[in-house]
């Protein structure tokens, strides 16, 4: 596999999932953060069907809106940490129908926060904590950092 | 509800951005007051934190290569590199939190930019002018 990363795309990709969860939380709207959920999980199981990349891909690029930023880097820890994330937005889904919305909320409050940190402070949790379990021979963990 | 919701947001943001903003201009009091910066022969200095578990700081290297390329060809800059993993003392005085991390100082060794995570030639070289180095 090419081990090749477009930092715009994951960027474009983390700034929708900032965008709707807020909107979520703003109109109070369960199923918006569903699809956000949904969108997530889908693009972490066939990467092809990452709808916000796609978004990148066939609108924002090709009109010059976003620039592409290739960079030799593994694919594997962002898909990682964007399951994780889409695995804890359909935990905050669950708990929000079950009428917990304290914790629901807090839920999307944590995946809104650790993608704002990752978008504007370039550290990506979710990657940090795959490179820590394939330090620890987890398996499925296959890739090590570049060197 | 949706009023209140927006002024919730708006609050966080405002103090999530206030915090960041706030954290960074400490940590470069922080280190203007206690480092003894490295010797760049009286040039502005670049120092590039790194290690070999980084997976983007062979990017970073390369950016850095390209930003110094234009610049440092003429002896404007000096670039110092750090491995964390070899000098992890150092990583901590300099209080780095995330890899790749670079800092720009100026010819009289104050630091003027952290940059956290990895930084596009683009946004370095933008740093360097406006200590009065490139176009």
């Amino acid at each position: 596999m090419d081990r090749k990363v477009d930092q715009s795309a994951l960027r474009v990709n983390q700034a929708f999932i900032i965008g709707l969860l807020l909107l979520a939380y703003a109109l109070d709207s369960v199923w918006l953060a569903a699809f956000v959920g949904v969108v997530m999980l889908l693009g972490t199981a066939v990467p092809g069907l990452s709808l916000f990349k796609r978004i990148y891909q066939h609108v924002l690029k090709p009109a010059s809106l976003v620039k592409p930023q290739v960079i030799t880097d593994n694919p594997e820890p962002h898909r990682f940490a964007q399951g994780f994330g889409g695995v804890v937005v359909a935990m905050a889904v669950i708990a929000l129908l079950a009428g917990q919305s304290v914790i629901g909320w807090a839920l999307v409050g944590l995946v809104i926060v650790l993608a704002a940190l990752n978008l504007f402070v370039g550290f990506c949790a979710g990657c940090f904590v795959y490179y820590q379990l394939n330090r620890l021979g987890v398996p499925g963990f296959a890739r090590s950092p570049i060197r | 509800m949706i009023w209140e919701r927006l002024l919730i947001i708006l609050i966080l943001g405002l103090v999530g951005t206030g915090a960041y903003t706030a954290v960074k201009q400490r940590h470069v009091r922080r280190l203007n007051r206690q480092i003894t910066p490295p010797s760049g022969g009286g040039r502005p200095t670049l120092l590039y934190f790194r290690s070999e578990t980084c997976a983007v700081c062979p990017t970073q290297a390369h950016y850095l290569a390209q930003v110094m390329g234009d610049e440092a060809g003429n002896g404007r800059v000096t670039l110092h590199t750090i491995n964390v993993d070899h000098e992890p003392d150092r990583a901590k005085q300099y209080g780095v939190m995330t890899l790749p991390t670079t800092m720009l100082l100026d010819s009289a060794g104050q630091v003027r930019e952290i940059n956290y995570g990895l930084t596009p030639p683009h946004k370095l070289q933008q740093q360097l002018n406006t200590i009065g180095i490139g176009a």
